[in-house]
Order: structure tokens, then C-alpha cells, then sequence
């Protein structure tokens, strides 16, 4: 029993449970080998002064503007993405595993883009049902026949990643417009600065080339193999949430951040407006969604897009990254069958395995869904982000009742998985350093070469007991370190 | 360069420019009240309001100008309203305001440092009051507003690369200042007149408002202060930073790096206008027997045609 006036350590009051993978503790309490030396130093510091350093890196952002916008009653306010100083450690076997998958799985998704966009195999052979892909909103008929530099229709992924004691699992394919680079890199800067020692003492792999990766993918993606091309970043403007990254990764990358009124196109080319005259555009990163990026071709209203962009990019006159109706291949009925893309591209076991997914579009799986949504959690097929999601077990009965006329409407529109028994990591809290539930964004690159920096960001639930990381939904974010060795 | 991003670079400058341009008129208005007579400081609130075109926050200013008390409410009224109204495009929070929006669509252009300083000046800005600064010391605060916008022209200064969008920065920056100059100027003479009894302190001020006191010390060496020599300095002077002449000479520079090689008639037609605004400024002062009247017709013609070149420079460039 500790004295009132004995300073408590870090970690006294943390509690281990045996329901959720602890990443830095083993169910016995002790710490894990990769951990133990983090957390031995992270016990000689006192809870306020990692509070302390914990409204530094939470100042640094401000002062940075790392920052997304949220949008109110009263209008736009610019907040930062919470960040929790206590780094989460993977090991180079955990990496290794990672690395592989995730490879793998973006193979097989290139790979069935390509497909469905051209023969349609996968349909024809009967592995996927012509109608979940075919009748999918984010299926875009416009792209048949439309090839890819590298057969990669993707080339920017973020996929999600949880830790059960199961192992890794993937939670779903970010494979639009996917964003969270940047927080990762932040996260990286600011722990450092608060940590340096610690951070030097680890061997933590580097991450900090990002950029540089991330604008070789785009020259490799020139339309014929252009050596010195034009590169821009596409952006919906100031307005987007995600704007801090678009600018930061362009900053990063050394190209221009237009919008969709600084591009036109004539004669089948897409131009930029210079100081000097129009320039011609070769690769568009364009974080601007499908909907929007040609109002003569998807949404008429549209006011972010470039009219004629889609018939420039056709004509193979300049690439798109993603390529539009990527979508179709993160659906989340789609998710349910990239086991089998996987097997029926690469003729491979998956490394990485799928979290549990019931498709209320087939009647007995709707069936058992409905009898058991205090267990499961429910999410729109084409949604994100955590909205329209119903977390069954901390439901009210009305609001499942509810939720259930809804999901009968359109079964369809709905899939359903278990809750998930999400790891946990050590957190910053106003009652000291407790539990609280994690995953990872991973982010990977795929053109000529698959690229992937040896990090994520690690997003936290930030309430107590929650398992919603989404930042949209108050979730926080933590460095993740991968060991060298 | 992104046309956008050369607009952006463009006016982010001109509201620094006038960011610090407020933080001085405020920093010498805070001067006159430590020793001036009432009705020279409620002049000097005059020449500001008049010189950004705008009436005073309140009302006239036309109040009891025996009154020590009246005095006081109203300085506390107008440095709020020239420091934090946000509907006020001349006050410091409103110019940094709109630097801070340009400069964050350019981020990708203006650097890192540059940026997190620039934020940092205002969010301490946004989160002050002016109640607070009333009881601190608000010379103070104004000369760390004016501080902070020196400072962040600085990092620009020694880091940013020398191509167009360093030069539209700076086209910026000196097309601003003309006409921050250029409107001052008309308002001193309007207010005080060159042959103001009292007339020193408030054309030491005008300096003091255009960095200029020890450079026109340097140059003239005169015991007393002659108004006509002060206006000339400030309008022809080749040397000074913060003379009409050097901002229009400056402007010409920068504008000729930007067009070069290109034959645009319309860009052929802004240059003949810049050279034309540097002419008549040195003509026209070669002559001191002008009236009060024709100096402010000649500085208000000037601004007139800075502004259409201005406009030209818009259609040319950023909106083409």
C-alpha cells in the first residue's frame, strides 16, 4: 500500500484484463519483451509530466494547424486530432506479418479491378455474385476497358488493421480517397520531440520518406512512362476536412495543390493555370471523391470537379490516382470475399485474415443478424467514417428495434460482424494511464513497385470502453513504433 | 506558378503589409497620449480614420476636445476597433486574419517556419482583449503586432526561393505600401495642413509612421522640422524603404522579373502605367509651390492609378 505523499508510477493503477490483447502487456501483467524497456523508462516519469509534454505536442499541433475542420451551428471551427504520447510497439516478426498481407491483399485488389472492369472473370467463374459487384453504387460502368499504368488502378491504400488475441485482422480497404498520412508523420514529430531519449534508445524504423515514396508511386504513373511529368494535387478546397493533408502532402512532395477551377481541359488534355500561361498536367492525385471529379460525366452539381477530366483521362492522357470506381473493391459486401480474390488471383492463402462479415442481403444470413443484434455491429455498405453504424451490444432494445425496421427496408444496404474484441493499448487519461481500444491505418503505395512505410497511425477510442477509433467520432491517434530488431 | 498560389502569395503580403502598418499607427497614437494635447490626439484619430477611408467606429469624432475623460473612452473604443474588428479590413486581426487564410492555401509554398509563426501571431492574437491590453501596457502589444509582421516578412526575406512567386510576394507588398503611404499623406495634409501651428510633433509622427525619423535625420539634418521637406522625403526620396518613389520603383522591378519574355499587350500596358505612376512622382515634386490642394490631387491620382494597375495586374495574372 502506497503511502499519500509516495509519487505513483506510470503504470500503478493500470489494470490488465484478459478479454483484450494488451499491446504492451502480457495477461500476467508483465510487460512484453519489445515493451519492457519503454515501459520501465515510462514508469520513471509521473503522471503530470507526461501530461505536461502531453499539452506541448497538443499546443504543437495548434501552432502547426494540424488540424481538420468539424462543422456546426456555428460554423467551421478548426480542431486537432488528439494525440496520446504513448507510443504503441510492434515487433519486426509483427511488421513482417503486416507487410506481407497487406502486399497481398493489394495485389489481389488491383487485380480484380482490373478484371471486373475488362472480362469479368472472377464474375463469370462464379467466385464473387455478379450482382453484389455489378448492382454496387460504387461500380462505375465508365471505366470498362480503361487500362492503368502497372495494372494499378490502386495506388494509395490505407487499410485497417486490428489486433485480437487472434491476431492481426483486417477491418476494412480504404482504397478511394484514404487519409491519415499525415497524422502519422505528425505524431511521429511530436513524440520525438517529447521522448527524444526514449525514441533514441529504441531502434523504431523510419517513416519520414513518405513523401519521397509517395511522389515516386506518382511519376511511375505518368501516362507513357514520362520521365519528368506533371504532377498535382487535387483538392476540394479549404472547406475539406482533410485539407491540412492535402497541403501537407504536397508540400512534402514539391507539386502544386489546385483546385478544380485552377484545371480545364482542351483538346483531350488536362491543363493548369500558371502565372505563365497553361501548363499541361500529367498524374492527378485527386482527393476529390468519384462523384465529383467531372460534372459532365458523374454529378452535375458538381463544383469541385473539371469538366472533361474523365474524357482526358480515357484517352490515357493523364491518370488519375486512385482510378475512379475503386470503390467498388471496399464495399463493405465486396470485403467479405477478398479471401477468395486472393486465392483465385494469386492461388495463395491469405495472410491476413477478415474480420467476420454477414451480408443481410442473403435472407437466412438477414435472419440471424436481426435475432442477434445485441451481439454484432451493423454498418451501411457504402458508409465510413463510423456514421449510420449501430454498435449492437451498447444499444438501447428501441434503438435496435428501430435500427432493424430500417435494415429491413434494405437488406442489402446493410452488413453485420461481430463486436470486435479490439486490443488495447496504454492511454493518457485524466485518471492516469489506462486501457483503451486501438487499431492501425497502414499505408501503402503501389505502382511500378509496392511501397510501405514501416508505420501507421494507430487510432484510439478515446472514451472509456468505446470501440469507435474514427477521429470523425472523437477518436485520437498515438505513434506507432516498428522495431528494426 | 498555380496562378491561385501567386494571388495567394500576393495578398497574404499586402495584409501583412498592412498589419504592420495599423501596429504603428497605433503604437504612435499610444505615443501622442502620454504627452500630447487632447486636441492633437483627437486629430491624429482623424488622419487614421480619414487615411483608410472609413468612419470612426461610433460616430464623428467631433466630441468635447477639452475633455481628458472623453478622451480616453474614445481611444479605447477606436484601438479596439483597429485591432480586433473583424469587419474592419484595416484592423490588425482582420489583416492577419487574411494573410493567415491565404497563407494557409499556399502552405505548400511558403514554408514551414514561415507558417507555424504566422499561425502562432494569430492565434495569440485572436485570443487577446482589448481590456487586457488596456491594463498591460498597450504600447507594448503593438509593437510586438508590428514585431510579429517584420518578423514573419523576414523569414520570407532570407527563405524564400527567388522565382515569380518571390516576385508577386513582393508586388504585393510594395503595391500595398504606396498606397498605405499614399493615403496617409493625403489625410496628414487634409488634417493638419503643411502650415499647422503646431505642427512637429504630428510630422515627427508621420515619420515615426514611415520608418522614416532617423533616415530623414540622416538626410536633411535640420533642427526643425519643415512639412513640405517631410512630404518630399516621404514621397520622392529613392533610398527609403517606405517612400512612394521606392515602393513604385520596387513594384516596376518585381513586375519586370515576372513578365519578362512574354508579349502580352496587356502586361506591356501595366508597365507603361507603373513607369508613368514613377514619373509623375518625380516630377511633380520637383515643384514645392504647390497648394495643399494640388499635393492631395496629385497623391489621390496616384492611388487611383496604382489601383487600376492593380486590376490589370488581377486580369493578367490571377483571374486569366
Amino acid at each position: 500500500m502506497m503511502s499519500p505523499s509516495e509519487p505513483t508510477s506510470l503504470f500503478s493503477n493500470y489494470s490488465v484484463g484478459n478479454v483484450f490483447f494488451d499491446e504492451m502487456f502480457r495477461p500476467d501483467g508483465t510487460p512484453r519483451n519489445a515493451c519492457k524497456m519503454l515501459h520501465d523508462a515510462l514508469n520513471d516519469i509521473s503522471i503530470e509530466e507526461m501530461r505536461t509534454m502531453q499539452e506541448h505536442a497538443e499546443r504543437f499541433f495548434l501552432h502547426e494547424g494540424i488540424t481538420f475542420a468539424v462543422y456546426g451551428n456555428d460554423g467551421a471551427q478548426e480542431r486537432i486530432i488528439p494525440i496520446d504520447l504513448l507510443p504503441r510497439i510492434l515487433t519486426p516478426k509483427d511488421w513482417r506479418i503486416l507487410d506481407l498481407g497487406l502486399r497481398q491483399r493489394l495485389n489481389a485488389l488491383n487485380q480484380f479491378l482490373g478484371d471486373i472492369y475488362s472480362a469479368k472473370k472472377i464474375l463469370s467463374d462464379g467466385i464473387i455474385p455478379t450482382d453484389l459487384v455489378l448492382g454496387c453504387p460504387q461500380y462505375r460502368p465508365e471505366m470498362r476497358n480503361i487500362n492503368h499504368p502497372h495494372g494499378s488502378f490502386v495506388s494509395i491504400c490505407g487499410t485497417d488493421i486490428v489486433r485480437t488475441f487472434g491476431g492481426f485482422k483486417v477491418l476494412e480497404d480504404n482504397l478511394r480517397v484514404p487519409s491519415g498520412v499525415s497524422y502519422m508523420l505528425a505524431n511521429r514529430q511530436a513524440v520525438k520531440s517529447s521522448i527524444r531519449d526514449l525514441f533514441r534508445r529504441h531502434r523504431v524504423r523510419k517513416i519520414e520518406h513518405y513523401g519521397q515514396a509517395l511522389r515516386q508511386t506518382l511519376v511511375e504513373m505518368s501516362p507513357n512512362n514520362k520521365a519528368d511529368p506533371c504532377i498535382v494535387l487535387l483538392t476540394p478546397g479549404t472547406y475539406n476536412s482533410a485539407f491540412y493533408e492535402h497541403l501537407f502532402l504536397a508540400r512534402e512532395m514539391g507539386i502544386e495543390l489546385v483546385q478544380g477551377e485552377d484545371l480545364s481541359v482542351r483538346r483531350g488534355k488536362v491543363f493548369m493555370r500558371t502565372t505563365r500561361g497553361q501548363r499541361q498536367v500529367d498524374v492527378i492525385y485527386r482527393r476529390v471523391d468519384d462523384d465529383f471529379i467531372d460534372p459532365l460525366v458523374f454529378r452535375k452539381d458538381s463544383l469541385l470537379g473539371v469538366p472533361g477530366l474523365f474524357s482526358a483521362y480515357a484517352l490515357g492522357n493523364v491518370t488519375l490516382v486512385n482510378a475512379p470506381g475503386t470503390g467498388v473493391a471496399d464495399d463493405k459486401s465486396v470485403y467479405a470475399y477478398v479471401p477468395e480474390m486472393i486465392r483465385y488471383y494469386l492461388s495463395e492463402e491469405p495472410v491476413l485474415a477478415n474480420v467476420e462479415t454477414y451480408l443481410c442481403r442473403y435472407p437466412e444470413q438477414l435472419e440471424y443478424v436481426l435475432d442477434n443484434l445485441d451481439k454484432l455491429v451493423v454498418k451501411t455498405v457504402g458508409g465510413s467514417g463510423g456514421y449510420g453504424m449501430l454498435v449492437g451490444p451498447h444499444a438501447t432494445v428501441t434503438e435496435r428495434a428501430a435500427y432493424a425496421d430500417v435494415m429491413r427496408e434494405n437488406p442489402a444496404n446493410y452488413i453485420a460482424q461481430p463486436t470486435l474484441d479490439l486490443s488495447c493499448s496504454p492511454c493518457i487519461t485524466t485518471s492516469g494511464v489506462a486501457p483503451r481500444h486501438v487499431d492501425l491505418r497502414t499505408f501503402l503505395l503501389r505502382a511500378e513497385d509496392t511501397r510501405i512505410v514501416p508505420g501507421a497511425f494507430s487510432r484510439v477510442a478515446l472514451r472509456e470502453g468505446s470501440l469507435v477509433v474514427n477521429s470523425s467520432q472523437g477518436g485520437g491517434g498515438k505513434d506507432l513504433w516498428v522495431l528494426s530488431k | 506558378m498555380l496562378a491561385r498560389s501567386a494571388n495567394g502569395l500576393f495578398w497574404m503580403s499586402r495584409y501583412l503589409e498592412r498589419a504592420e502598418h495599423t501596429a504603428r499607427l497605433l503604437i504612435t497614437q499610444f505615443e501622442a497620449m502620454e504627452d500630447r494635447s487632447v486636441e492633437e490626439i483627437d486629430l491624429s484619430w482623424r488622419r487614421i480614420y480619414l487615411a483608410m477611408g472609413r468612419p470612426p467606429a461610433g460616430g464623428d469624432l467631433s466630441s468635447n476636445v477639452e475633455n481628458e475623460d472623453f478622451m480616453l473612452m474614445d481611444a479605447y473604443t477606436l484601438a479596439d476597433d483597429l485591432t480586433f474588428e473583424l469587419v474592419n479590413s484595416d484592423s490588425i486581426r482582420s489583416s492577419m486574419y487574411f494573410a493567415r487564410e491565404n497563407a494557409r492555401q499556399i502552405r505548400n509554398v511558403v514554408g514551414r517556419q514561415f507558417w507555424t509563426n504566422l499561425n502562432s501571431a494569430y492565434l495569440e492574437l485572436k485570443n487577446s482583449r482589448i481590456e487586457y491590453i488596456w491594463i498591460n501596457k498597450p504600447k507594448n502589444f503593438y509593437a510586438n503586432q508590428e514585431n510579429n509582421a517584420r518578423t514573419l516578412s523576414g523569414y520570407l526575406d532570407s527563405s524564400m526561393y527567388r522565382d515569380d512567386g518571390w516576385h508577386f510576394l513582393q508586388m504585393g507588398r510594395f503595391i500595398e505600401r504606396t498606397q498605405l503611404i499614399a493615403a496617409l499623406l493625403v489625410s496628414q495634409i487634409k488634417v493638419f495642413s503643411t502650415d499647422f501651428n503646431h505642427q512637429d510633433s504630428t510630422w515627427i509622427s508621420l515619420m515615426v509612421l514611415c520608418n522614416a525619423r532617423l533616415a530623414y535625420r540622416r538626410q536633411r539634418s535640420l533642427f526643425s522640422i519643415n512639412p513640405r521637406h517631410v512630404l518630399e522625403f516621404l514621397i520622392s526620396d529613392t533610398a527609403h524603404p517606405h517612400s512612394i518613389h521606392y515602393s513604385i520603383e520596387r513594384t516596376i522591378e518585381h513586375f519586370a522579373a515576372i513578365s519578362t519574355g512574354e508579349a502580352r499587350a496587356e502586361l506591356t500596358a501595366i508597365s507603361r502605367q507603373l513607369k508613368s505612376q514613377l514619373r509623375s512622382v518625380k516630377k511633380n515634386w520637383r515643384s514645392r509651390s504647390m497648394t495643399d490642394v494640388q499635393i492631395c490631387e496629385n497623391l489621390q491620382n496616384l492611388l487611383s492609378s496604382n489601383r487600376e494597375t492593380y486590376s490589370e495586374i488581377e486580369s493578367a495574372y490571377f483571374f486569366n
